[in-house]
């Protein structure tokens, strides 16, 4: 298992983001994280990254301990994130700033340039090469994400909704472009709305609700599940 | 890599050929036998490199560390006192000063970035360290207390002392060269590339694998070096230091702040653009005619302040920014 989050607890004051979550993430496999609003997916997120210490459980990444680690170490380490909300470096261009993605496992500028003239052109921005991040639409600062966090050369890949937003066609471009990363090995966890990208996408997906982790398994039989359904729609009226 | 020397040249010829004339205009001028001329154009050079070690941690790695003095002071009263005391060339105290300023902003830089202080808060307390140094070496009769130190004036070359300014002239100007290629050098680099996605977002710097506090401490460190050795020229130029100039807020971070804000942070020549327009500006409100004594300097102010206003809502790439669009200068970013 390449990942695996352990009994994870997170409080924010008297609020608990998260409960007891356990999580295994495998290599080459794309797995769906999804849940309604404020199930502390993005908190979950934060765990593994590094961005937020949790107050009881731990992160294990490829057998080693990574729990209370820095967020830029575990990026060294082979975890690479998107941001919900688009983090792009306004005042830089696309192609600076998928270069000090890329600067991580580089020895050089130069060698960060080449990785990122590269990664523009299999990401189909290399048009947006000169734009700066504050001129990009919200579709472009996704792809720009996506070629920031891939730049690192990560082995499991964090993605929080990059397919929210997107129009059919840029689904379904965006959707070849994830399933050509996990067939060459990557592994994705993904945070999705938009039911049917986790539908064709992910292997499997695992469903949290208040912080907690209340189902597990295929993403066409969870979608069956009497507890998602109430989950997400609420008990009367799912079977109204 | 991407096309040949010729399109190199083609692209970079308007760069050089306004290199040229700078040049031209920095190797003649000083030789116009104006000593009025000449002390201007040194306290331009030295306000140039000021305000390019300051843009190390605040124009590229956007941290607005404000205790400048604190680096100029420490570097120049340690040369000065090293001079007086051992007889230690200030070429070299000022290297060793610079090191001990170094140490400190490494000191002080753990401590603030620790405690990720920024923005205003790190800029008052950067300002606290100083003014609690200079209140120190007010009260302090080894450095001469607020009177503060008297070098003698003597033609001593290899003691980095001189009756002619001509040679403090080309000090100046080879410490701003050195500034130069060592700004340059550091932007290209990756600590360049680190630094400014620091300034840019933290957070993403850091799930971009980027060490913030170490990026931010680096370019701290080497601010303070830089800036320190500029306390040392001053010392020798003037031949005189004491706690009010040497830890002066006006002096060591109104002026560089001004050059790198309007001139443009984050950029090789915008400190400069910014720094040399501002020594006119001064040198010629100094001139007009219907203003007295303290009018000057508090018109002075007046301009600055409005001036820094201005640029900081609403040019923020400052004068490189604006010239962008035209001038070759403009265009490495």
């Amino acid at each position: 298992m390449l990942l695996q989050v352990n009994t994870v607890s997170k409080w924010f004051g008297g609020l608990q983001a998260l409960r007891d979550v356990d999580l295994s993430v495998e290599e080459g496999k794309i797995t769906g994280l999804i849940g309604p609003n404020g199930a502390g997916k993005t908190t979950l997120f934060g765990v593994i990254t590094g961005f937020c210490i949790p107050d009881r459980g731990s992160v294990v990444f490829q057998g080693e301990e990574i729990t209370k680690w820095k967020p830029h170490r575990i990026c060294e380490k082979g975890i690479s994130r998107t941001f919900q909300v688009a983090k792009p470096f306004d005042d830089l261009t696309v192609f600076k700033t998928v270069t000090i993605g890329a600067l991580v496992h580089s020895e050089n500028v130069e060698e960060a340039e080449i990785k990122a003239e590269r990664l523009l052109r299999d990401l189909k921005i290399a048009d947006k090469r000169d734009k700066l991040g504050r001129h990009l639409t919200v579709v472009e600062r996704k792809r720009l994400e996506l070629a920031r966090a891939l730049a690192s050369s990560p082995k499991l890949l964090l993605l929080d909704e990059v397919i929210a937003g997107l129009n059919p066609a840029e689904v379904d471009e965006m959707s070849q472009i994830l399933r050509d990363l996990a067939k060459s090995g990557l592994a994705i966890l993904m945070v999705e709305h938009i039911m049917r990208a986790i539908l064709s996408l992910a292997h499997r997906a695992v469903v949290l609700d208040a912080g907690m982790k209340i189902a597990e398994g295929d993403p066409r039989d969870l979608l069956r599940d009497p507890v998602v359904i109430e989950a997400y729609i609420g008990k009367e009226d799912a079977y109204a | 890599m991407y096309g040949g020397r010729a399109t190199d040249w083609k692209k970079h010829s308007a760069l050089i050929i306004e290199c040229i004339v700078l040049g031209l205009v920095f190797l003649v001028l000083p030789f116009s036998g104006s000593a009025y001329i000449l002390t201007l154009m040194i306290i331009s050079l030295h306000y140039v490199y000021l305000s390019q070690s300051w843009n190390l941690i605040f124009g590229y790695c956007g941290q607005l560390a404000l205790g400048n003095g604190l680096f100029y002071g420490i570097t120049g009263y340690f040369s000065t006192r090293l001079f007086l005391d051992a007889g230690v060339s200030p070429y070299f105290g000022a290297l060793l000063g610079g090191l001990l300023s170094a140490l400190v902003a490494l000191l002080l830089g753990a401590f603030l970035f620790r405690g990720k202080l920024k923005g205003l808060y790190l800029g008052l307390v950067t300002l606290a360290a100083m003014g609690i140094t200079e209140a120190i070496f007010n009260n302090w009769a080894y450095v001469g207390s607020s009177a503060g130190i008297y070098l003698p004036l003597k033609n001593l070359p290899r003691q980095f002392m001189f009756t002619n300014r001509l040679p403090y002239y080309f000090i100046a100007l080879f410490m701003v060269l050195v500034m130069i290629a060592a700004t340059w050098k550091i932007e290209k680099s990756k600590l360049g590339h680190r630094a400014i996605a620091v300034r840019e977002n933290e957070e993403a710097a850091e799930a971009s694998g980027i060490d913030c506090f170490r990026t931010k401490l680096v370019m701290f460190v080497l601010s303070a070096f830089f800036m320190g050795l500029a306390g040392t020229f001053y010392a020798q130029f003037m031949l005189y230091i004491s706690p009010e100039i040497m830890f002066g807020f006006s002096n060591t971070v109104l002026l560089p702040m001004l050059g790198v804000i309007v001139g443009g942070r984050g950029t090789v020549f915008g400190p400069i653009l910014g720094s040399l327009a501002f020594s006119l500006l001064g040198e010629f409100l100094r001139r007009v005619t219907f203003l007295h004594g303290p009018q000057i300097s508090a018109a002075t102010m007046m301009i600055y302040g409005i001036v820094l206003t201005i640029a900081s809502i609403r040019y923020h790439g400052g004068l490189m920014a604006l010239m962008s669009a035209r001038g070759p200068l403009g265009r490495n970013k």
